[in-house]
């Protein structure tokens, strides 16, 4: 009977996983729960700029994404090369852009449409002739808070 | 006596929820919307358009040209280029906005303060509710080519000028740090620092 026993084989203990699906599940609600998908698909490729001075966007429920950029490699065969403006999945021309935004302000309850704001995700290589059209729109409909939308620069 | 239900095997549910699990850990995007915000101003009509004359000292211009080069116009002195460093502009517009206020220099070519009434600040300020705010507006001109990469680099330098004005009055009345501010403080700075940027109609490219 010696306290240090060689050669004696025991089998390690097995280690239960009857919880692993326990775990597996607590992990599967928090990405079910954090989860957004992409409500549109993008047919403009945006490459935002950079910038340091940035708020976070607040209720984007209530805000609307204007996209501008060249259209996707699969639809430059049909669309050209030139800069073109998305609102929610479809390509808007200019023109149309005051009419569609007043209709998603529209859509909104009241109490919520003083906070409505307009989300510019524009293209970094993007002329700012477009950006400025834009703005310009948005000012006739009299939608007046944007945020120019960045990604955040390492310092 | 009935059948007895035979039982499922559960076994596999953790492989089901694995499958699950892999699904919406590649589906899900957690990057934040981030931007710099701004405030358009209405389209003025007509006959206000007239009076809409700002003094010359209240006046930083900042002027993106066809090529992406950057010049500063302060009061009367001439235009200024600042392309190669843009991090001039955000000392730049510090002083601008700094001018005149408590304890600091007070420049005749740089913007004149006015007293305004801001509510809720007597209590910070030992029961005085009026704060003299810089009249200083920083005019950003752009041509219609200039690239939307240096647009909003050029905006980023003039916000963290403001920011930076903001950080101080912050230190100074409030006695905390800027990002530790609540809404209530936050709206009295907005009012005491406002950030009086306008960006006007882009130049035509010839």
């Amino acid at each position: 009977m010696s306290k240090f026993r060689k050669g004696d084989k025991k089998e390690a203990p097995g280690i239960s996983s009857g919880s692993l699906s326990d775990i597996v599940f607590m992990l599967l609600f928090f990405f079910m729960v954090t989860t957004q998908m992409r409500e549109s698909e993008s047919k403009v490729s945006v490459s935002l700029p950079k910038a340091t001075e940035i708020t976070k966007l607040e209720r984007k429920d209530l805000t609307s994404f204007v996209l501008i950029g060249k259209p996707v490699m699969a639809l430059q065969d049909q669309l050209g090369k030139t800069d073109r403006i998305q609102l929610n999945g479809e390509l808007v021309p200019i023109e149309d852009l005051g009419n569609q935004i007043v209709n998603e302000r529209k859509a909104l309850a009241e109490k919520d449409k003083p906070q409505y704001r307009v989300a510019i995700k524009a293209d970094h290589q993007t002329k700012m002739d477009m950006v400025a059209q834009v703005k310009w729109q948005l000012r006739l409909v009299t939608a007046l808070k944007i945020m120019y939308q960045t990604t955040r620069q390492a310092d | 006596m009935g059948k007895k239900t035979p039982q499922i095997n559960s076994s596999s549910t953790a492989d089901i929820a694995f499958l699950l699990l892999c699904y919406f850990l590649m589906t899900t995007t957690m990057d934040q919307q981030l931007g710099i915000e701004r405030q358009m101003p209405q389209i003025p009509t007509a006959e206000k358009q007239k009076n809409q004359k700002a003094r010359k000292r209240n006046l930083l211009i900042v002027r993106i040209n066809h090529k992406d080069r950057v010049f500063v116009q302060k009061g009367e002195e001439v235009f200024k280029e600042v392309s190669n460093n843009l991090g001039e502009l955000r000392t730049m517009v510090y002083d601008f906005f700094l001018n005149g206020s408590p304890g600091y220099k007070n420049s005749a070519v740089l913007p004149e303060r006015k007293p305004v009434e801001i509510p809720g600040f007597a209590k910070y300020n030992g029961g005085n509710t009026f704060y003299n705010v810089s009249s200083g507006i920083i005019s950003l001109q752009y041509n219609s080519v200039t690239s939307y990469e240096r647009f909003i680099a050029v905006q980023n330098e003039l916000v963290a000028g403001v920011n930076d004005v903001r950080k101080k009055f912050s230190e100074d009345y409030f006695k905390k740090d800027y990002a530790d501010l609540n809404k209530a403080e936050l709206d009295i700075i907005k009012a005491a620092v406002p950030q009086n940027i306008s960006e006007s109609e882009p130049f035509k490219a010839n």
